[in-house]
This record gives structure tokens, C-alpha cells and sequence, in this order.
């Protein structure tokens, strides 16, 4: 254990809080003036504080680097978030914010073991194992009980 | 219970995976702060278009909305910079748990007291089961 664990581990927890509170807010913003609208707004006021982070922490400078990466990396990423939050815009109101956050995390479990597994994206291979099976299930069987 | 949403909310999450990916590999250029700032410029340009073409299913406005409702996105930004802070001390695995944990337990309680704009839906006892089995699944699919 490093120094500075417990301060590391308060700040997970809180970040954790953070996102579930900012998905609540994004659908809520969601219900009032639309899904699309909603998730326009979030890229565009989380763009404006990135934007004051960067050039306050690292610098401009630094995102100079992106040039040499292929295109398509930073669309993928930036299409896929604002799909990303249109769907929790649309779906959070209908059932709820546990099921909506716990389908999402499922999702996300079950995708990087099978890519994991497969070892796309040159991501390291971990082979399927007994315990990660077990745990997709526990996770399923937990949701089961959500719904 | 629709299972179109389900299944919608499902396939998000595999979303989210090759976001986190992609987001990953431009963060190690950039670091992870950049990479965030790119991927929201970029979808919010890209959300910009589709309104401008015509996908419109409501109307801005800003009388009559709580203020608080149009920061959702710059939490984004914060939760970024605290997985930069947590990660190189306790680890991606850890980090990802408790993270998940908290967003787990933070939604029940939206759900409970109906916080924000929620509608209320009461946390029962096999909810909360459920909920720490979620936790449980997590940490037996993520521990080295």
C-alpha cells in the first residue's frame, strides 16, 4: 500500500457519487428541455470546464500530441458519449436510477470481459475464468433482484 | 418493465467500453484531462449538428429550469480528474470498484428520496441485496 491510500480511496467513492449525481441532473435537464438538447448542454458546459482544467493543469500545448493518431479514435470517443448520454436521457426517467446505472455497468462488465477475453482492441488477454464467470452472474442475479 | 429500455441500457454499457478504450488511447498522448476536453468538444459539435439537421425532440430554454440541472456535464470533467488523482495510487481495478460502488449506492439513494428531479422509488430489502450482489459481481470480475 502507497502513501495517501485512504485519500485515494475516498476520492473513487466520491467520483463515483459525482457521476451518478451528474447522470440524474443530465436526464432531468433530459425531461425538461429534450434528450438531445440535454446531451448537447452536458458537452458543451463539460467542454467550457475541461477547457479551464487544461489550461490551468497540463496546458494547450500538450493536445498538440493528438496529431499522429488516427481520426478516428477521438470521434469514436465523441460520438459514442453523446449516444452514450442521450440513451441514459431517455431511459433513467423510465426505470429509475439504480436499474438504469446497474444495466449500464453490466454492460460495461460483460464488453471488456468478452473483449478481454478476445483481446481486442490490443488490450492484454485474460483468459475467461471461473471466478470473472461467477461474478458476471452474481452481477445478473443482483440486477434480477433490482428490477 | 420495458425491456426495450433494458436492453437499451445494456448495450450502452458495451458503449461505454469502446469509449473508455478509444478515450484511453488518446489520453495517453494528450493525458487524461486533454482526452476529456477533445472527446467533448468533438460530441459537442457532433450533438450541435444533429440538432442543427433537424433531430430536435424538444426546445431550449431556460426560464423555469433549475440552474443546477445544466451542470451535469462539467461533474464529468471532475470525475476525470479524480480517476487521475486515484489511479496511480491505488490502482485502475480499485479504483473502478469503489467508483462503481458509489454510483451503485449514490443512484439508490436519488432513488429513494426522489433527489433531483427522481421519481421516488423506495429501497426494499431485495433492492438492496441486489445492489450489494452488483458490488459483489464487480469486485470478483475486476480483482487481480
Amino acid at each position: 500500500m502507497k502513501r495517501g491510500c485512504a485519500a485515494a480511496i475516498a476520492v473513487s467513492c466520491l467520483s463515483g457519487v459525482l457521476i451518478s449525481i451528474m447522470i440524474r441532473l443530465n436526464a432531468s435537464l433530459a425531461e425538461s428541455i429534450g434528450i438531445l438538447e440535454s446531451s448537447f448542454m452536458a458537452h458543451a458546459v463539460g467542454a467550457l470546464v475541461g477547457f479551464f482544467c487544461v489550461v490551468y493543469g497540463a496546458g494547450l500545448r500538450r493536445l498538440r500530441q493528438v496529431r499522429g493518431l488516427p481520426w478516428s479514435y477521438p470521434l469514436i470517443a465523441g460520438i459514442s458519449g453523446v449516444i452514450i448520454v442521450c440513451v441514459e436521457n431517455m431511459v433513467i426517467p423510465q426505470v429509475g436510477m439504480v436499474l438504469g446505472v446497474g444495466l449500464f455497468l453490466i454492460g460495461n462488465i460483460v464488453f471488456a470481459t468478452v473483449a478481454d477475453h478476445f483481446g481486442w482492441f490490443g488490450l492484454s488477454m485474460h483468459k475467461f475464468s471461473l471466478r470473472r464467470l461467477m461474478g458476471v452472474f452474481m452481477a445478473i442475479a443482483g440486477l434480477f433482484m433490482v428490477l | 418493465m420495458n425491456i426495450f429500455f433494458i436492453i437499451t441500457a445494456f448495450l450502452n454499457g458495451t458503449l461505454l467500453s469502446i469509449q473508455q478504450v478509444s478515450g484511453a488511447l488518446l489520453g495517453k498522448r494528450v493525458g487524461s484531462l486533454g482526452s476529456s476536453l477533445i472527446v467533448h468538444v468533438i460530441g459537442a459539435c457532433f450533438a450541435g449538428c444533429l440538432l442543427v439537421f433537424g433531430l430536435k425532440n424538444g426546445e431550449f430554454r431556460f426560464s423555469g429550469i433549475p440552474f443546477l440541472y445544466f451542470l451535469g456535464g462539467g461533474l464529468g470533467i471532475f470525475g476525470v480528474a479524480m480517476g487521475n488523482y486515484a489511479v496511480p495510487r491505488i490502482g485502475a481495478v480499485c479504483t473502478a470498484i469503489f467508483s462503481m460502488a458509489f454510483q451503485l449506492l449514490t443512484s439508490s439513494l436519488i432513488d429513494h428520496f426522489g433527489f433531483l428531479g427522481a421519481d421516488p422509488i423506495a429501497l426494499s430489502l431485495s433492492r438492496f441485496i441486489g445492489i450489494c450482489l452488483l458490488i459483489g459481481g464487480a469486485v470478483l470480475v475486476f480483482k487481480k
